[in-house]
């Protein structure tokens, strides 16, 4: 056995540039999974770091449901629960703050909103550990005084001494700042948007009552355990409704983004790692094929076909190593670049270079597994060669369909393999859970279940190549040949030998083909798909607030406030809005109020079932709420059915009057519309938002017109194109990091194609010989190649193209609610065809050179 | 009258692992219009490197090779190859045909590569009448695997005449084929000759072969040993000549 795989390795050192195109194949998929695994595995630690330094020493975390508070009883139920170490309650609201002239009493500049956090000084260090940058800690007794977390205080120009002015249900209070905590800890909340005050104080500001709290953190004795204190809390509260958490599930919750992206990134990096493995399986059936003659004379010689199978296996195995080796090396740097952009799609912070010792083992053994599945089928065909073709003059040296069907089957074997070690891995990892877009899966299952189907997908669609490709081929070379009409007499005998080439042996590029379509087809559908999710979010905002501008309130405000608005020169209309927390079957959701003939008026809301008029005037009479078709579905409701509607200070029962296609953000999702009476039947009042429409023309200067007595009242003003453009924002970064990725699909497959020309450019040297004896010049012989492979290209990036538009529309159609909508996104598909032809051109530079310089003399001797 | 193909002095030297090895040492000649001339000689002797100086597919490396009128030794690549696509045809012993076009289409090639248009009225003519001669019309169609090895070598000698080339270079063109096969490709090759004054270098190790000849060179290590000027195989008994020439070739 040990000659064969001598010979294997000497084979690999024979074809330098074929093996190092194939490492480099195995690598870039090798990297894009480690770097995806790593990347997550960071997210998911920093996420835990983070939350665990807003958490500190806190096991459990009471939260007060919706705007109400905890009650003095509460406070006592939770602190003599048995099992509780210690308690620290909290004031913690959001409101916005003025910077106070020194020696005056004036606020003279808006610094912006900001969280005042309410603390007992002793308790709370018994929680966090604060590090003072500069001054001294909040003194108990000191209800004057603030201390701000470092960030924010620097951004603004604050230090101790300085004065703040801030605003809260209970008038406007001065505070002064008495020291400065350093970003860390809890001080990293909000963005450290933060100052620290006596609960004292923090209840006069917001005028709450005496002994209650917002919130209170919880120290558990570890001997009774933080499940036990928390059944035991559940049963003995119940004087409000509350929200129980754990650290765990803060860091749950922090993480769901960077998941959503860790998710993506393991999908992509699978995709351009089935890519490689069939490309790894084409090469290797490639390079039996030329050495079928070599293979014949061994077994004629004694070599037993097991030996054959160890000779192409080394081979893999030899490939894989190259691969791997590469790959964790160009993973880590891959890492290092993308922790920063992930780190700026994710709420915690994600910093470091951290390489996983689990993500390090997955890929490995992924690289390995998919390289070595493989080359199973060329093993097997190698096997098959029978001695009796050592004695042919011609071994036949191009490749059936019936081959390029078993690299297909070769591939996706391969691609089921990895994703059962993407599954493996996932449990060793603990990587990729729920993806919350809903579009491409849900859960850890969900994601590798999709790999799963990817890898499926991947299969029916290789073996769909080697079928359409003859006709794509010949489509593709009818094209280039119309394009390239005004120079078709100097070019006809290149565009002849081009075509002729691909549709004598189609099978050849059908592999490097179907890679190309696949790397590409993901990138279109990748653009489609984000696409659709900027249309759906546009759409979503211009339903529920079409208006020119929207005021916002960080805490409720009187709604007198909108007759303010309405005063100013080009407002048409002010409509309030109250945006609440509520409870429906025992589980959080939102709910907005609003007056429901102002809020029709400005036609806001698509129904889906109900009629508008009547669901309105069912709103406006009262016990009516309409309902949001996400809600509609997490609830199971249907128009006429009750709806129970529970607040911390009241609960009602309402009819749904309508399903309605989308309902204004909320904290729990799409919010369930109420009239005002109905809302403060529930206790709740004011408005959080003010919809503007302004007057014929005067759109342009309307949210210049707002700012002054926004600025006045605390309040922001916002363009719902604004809200749009965040949203698109957030939506590019991360699609624009999968399609970067996506684009490594296509790297890989032109790295193929190239594999593919040079291969053919050895294959047909003699017949290059005889082409140039009868007057082929070296610029047609290498125009002839640079065609050809310009006509895969540009087959690869058709086929791309509409498999990509293909699945974009099922995965929004079939995804989402936007249903099934041919929508082309032009500037990928424009981008796809560049990169797929102008790749394929690149890289067939190099095989046209060496067809140009083919020496004729040698060539002909050779045969 | 002027030689059609003269070669002067000619040398050729290969670099190999173990040294330099002298393919040819000093050969000179000239070919008539007209003439049908043949190479023979043992294995290495240089028949075929001698064939590839002539027509302009290597350098030699002294020396000069002049085919009507023109200096072909140091052309440029680019010149070259429109002199060889002008000027001459070849055939080889394999990999005669161009796989993915049919016989037609391998046939017209040459005009293809020049940039004619194969689909024009002089050239279908030229074409249809290149295969008219080697008796191939009806299969003009096919492509060369649908066509015999014999088959194959007609379309080759089609492609060669097709152009109307000064001359045609043929390099063991019956290496691959049955005596009968190979029988009946000398005598395409001789009709060429007789019936379109067609000139013909022919190299080969096969006194069958070489008793088409006018004139037979006789090459060993890279020098002619000896010249037989034969003439025209229809006036002479072809038995006891292609008996000496193999006594000859041995």
């Amino acid at each position: 056995m040990r000659a064969p795989a001598r010979l294997g390795l000497r084979i690999l050192r024979r074809r330098p540039l074929r093996t190092a195109l194939t490492i480099a194949g195995i690598a870039i998929g090798v990297a894009l999974v480690f770097a995806a695994l790593s990347v997550d595995a960071a997210a998911q630690s920093g996420a835990q770091g983070y939350a665990a330094q807003l958490d500190g020493r806190s096991d459990l975390v009471v939260r007060a449901f919706g705007e109400g508070t905890l009650s003095p009883q509460s406070l006592s139920t939770i602190s003599g629960t048995a099992g509780v170490l210690a308690t620290s309650p909290q004031v913690r609201r959001s409101t916005f703050a003025w910077a106070v002239a020194p020696g005056g009493s004036v606020a003279t500049r808006s610094l912006g909103a900001l969280t005042v956090v309410g603390v007992d000084p002793a308790s709370d260090r018994a929680f966090h550990d604060e590090t003072l940058a500069s001054g001294a800690p909040l003194s108990a007794t000191d209800d004057a005084g603030a201390v701000l977390a470092q960030p924010w205080a620097s951004a603004h120009g604050l230090g101790v001494g300085s004065r703040i002015s801030v605003m809260g249900g209970g008038g406007e209070r001065t505070l002064t700042v008495r020291g400065v905590l350093a970003a860390s800890g809890p001080a990293l909340a909000d963005g450290g948007r933060l100052a620290y005050v006596t609960l004292t104080s923090a209840r006069s500001l917001f005028a709450l009552s005496a002994g209650t709290a917002d919130l209170v953190e919880v120290r558990v004795d570890p001997a009774v355990g933080v499940a036990a204190v928390e059944t035991r809390l559940e049963t003995r509260l119940s004087a409000e409704p509350y929200l129980l958490s754990t650290t765990t599930d803060d860091a749950a919750s922090l993480s769901v983004a960077s998941r959503d992206v860790g998710s993506g990134l393991l999908l992509v990096a699978a995709v351009v790692l089935f890519v490689g493995a069939l490309l790894v399986s084409d090469a290797l059936a490639m390079s039996v094929a030329e050495r079928t003659r070599e293979v014949a004379l061994l077994r004629s010689v004694g070599a037993t076909r097991r030996q054959v199978h160890a000779m192409v296996l080394v081979e893999a195995l030899g490939l894989a190593v190259g691969g791997i080796v590469a790959g964790l090396a160009g993973g880590a740097a891959i890492t290092a670049a993308l922790v920063p952009l992930v780190g700026s799609i994710t709420d915690a912070p994600v910093s470091g270079t951290p390489l996983d010792a689990g993500a390090l083992a997955v890929a490995a053994v992924l690289g390995l597994l998919v390289t070595v599945v493989a080359a199973l089928g060329p093993a097997w065909q190698a096997g098959r060669v029978s001695p009796v073709e050592a004695l042919r003059a011609t071994p036949a040296l191009t490749r059936s369909s019936g081959a390029v069907g078993r690299s297909a089957i070769g591939g996706a074997a391969a691609s089921v393999a990895g994703t059962a070690v993407l599954i493996l891995g996932g449990a060793v990892t603990g990587a990729s859970p729920p993806a919350s877009a809903g579009t491409i899966g849900s859960g850890p299952v969900g994601t590798f279940l999709a790999a799963a189907a990817v890898a499926l997908a991947f299969l029916l669609l290789m073996l769909v190549a080697g079928l359409v490709a003859p006709a794509v081929l010949r489509g593709a070379g009818a094209v280039i040949a119309a394009a390239a009409m005004p120079l078709r007499r100097p070019l006809a005998a290149e565009l002849r030998l081009a075509r002729g080439s691909l549709s004598h042996d189609p099978a050849r590029v059908s592999v490097a083909f179907a890679a190309l379509a696949v790397g590409l087809g993901l990138v279109v559908a990748l653009a489609g798909i984000a696409d659709g999710m900027r249309r759906a979010g546009d759409a979503w905002i211009s339903d529920v607030a079409p208006v020119d501008a929207v005021v916002v309130a960080i805490s409720p405000v009187p709604d007198s406030f909108g007759a303010d608005l309405a005063g100013v020169p080009g407002v048409a209309s002010v409509t309030s809005l109250r945006v609440f927390d509520v409870a429906i079957a025992g589980r959080q959701a939102s709910a907005v109020a609003v007056d429901p003939a102002a809020y029709a008026r400005l036609g806001a809301l698509t129904f889906e079932a109900g009629t508008r008029e009547s669901a309105f005037a069912a709103l406006q009479a009262g016990g009516a709420a309409l309902v949001p078709r996400s809600v509609a579905d997490r609830f199971d409701l249907r128009v006429g059915d009750a709806l129970s509607v529970r607040t911390a200070t009241g609960e009602e029962t309402l009819r749904v009057a309508g399903i309605v296609a989308h309902g204004l953000p909320g904290a729990s999702g799409e919010s369930v519309v109420v009239s005002q009476s109905d809302a403060s039947g529930l206790g709740i009042s004011g408005a959080s938002m003010f919809l503007v429409s302004a007057k014929p023309g005067a759109a342009g200067g309307l949210a210049a017109a707002l700012s002054d007595v926004a600025d006045r009242y605390a309040l922001s003003v916002v363009q719902p194109s604004a809200i749009g453009g965040a949203v698109t924002g957030a939506l590019d970064r991360t699609f624009g990091l999968l399609d970067v990725l996506a684009l490594a699909a296509v790297v890989v497959a032109v790295l193929g194609m190239l594999d593919v020309l040079l291969m053919d450019v050895r294959q047909r040297v003699g017949e290059l010989g005889l082409l140039r004896a009868a007057g082929l010049t070296r610029a047609q012989a290498w125009r002839a190649v640079v065609l050809e492979a310009a006509i895969v290209g540009l087959a690869g990036s058709v086929a791309g193209c509409v498999l990509g538009v293909l699945g974009s529309t099922a995965v929004l159609g079939f995804g989402t609610t936007a249903g099934l909508r041919l929508d082309v996104p032009w500037p990928a598909v424009a981008l796809a065809v560049i990169v797929g032809l102008g790749g394929a051109m690149l890289v067939s530079v190099y095989p046209a050179r060496l067809a140009a310089r083919v020496d004729i003399a040698r060539a002909l001797r050779a045969e | 009258m002027r030689p059609i193909l003269e070669a002067r002095d000619l040398t050729k030297t290969y670099r190999t692992g173990e040294g330099e090895v002298e393919a040819l040492r000093g050969v000179s000649l000239a070919v008539e219009p007209g003439e049908f001339v043949a190479f023979m000689g043992p294995s290495g002797s240089g028949k075929t490197t001698l064939l590839q100086l002539l027509g302009g597919l290597d350098h030699p490396t002294s020396g000069e090779v002049v085919l009507d009128g023109v200096s072909v030794s140091f052309l440029d690549d680019d010149r070259a190859t429109r002199l060889r696509r002008e000027k001459t045809g070849f055939v080889f012993q394999a990999f005669n045909l161009v796989p993915l076009l049919s016989a037609r289409e391998n046939v017209a090639l040459p005009f293809l590569l020049s940039g004619a248009d194969p689909a024009s009225r002089e050239i279908r003519s030229r074409v249809d009448d290149a295969l008219r001669l080697v008796d191939l019309e009806a299969k003009a169609e096919r492509r060369p695997a649908e066509l015999a090895f014999g088959e194959q070598q007609r379309v080759a000698i089609a492609r060669a005449v097709a152009g109307r080339p000064a001359i045609l270079f043929a390099d063991e063109p019956t290496g691959n084929l049955d005596y009968s096969t190979g029988l009946e490709i000398l005598q395409y090759l001789y009709r060429s000759c007789t019936e379109r004054g067609q000139t013909i270098v022919l190299v080969t190790h096969d006194a069958q072969a070489g008793a088409f000849a006018d004139r037979v060179l006789f090459l060993r290590d890279g020098r002619v040993l000896e010249e037989i000027a034969i003439g025209r195989r229809a006036e002479h008994p072809a038995r006891p000549l292609i008996e000496r020439l193999a006594l000859l070739g041995q």
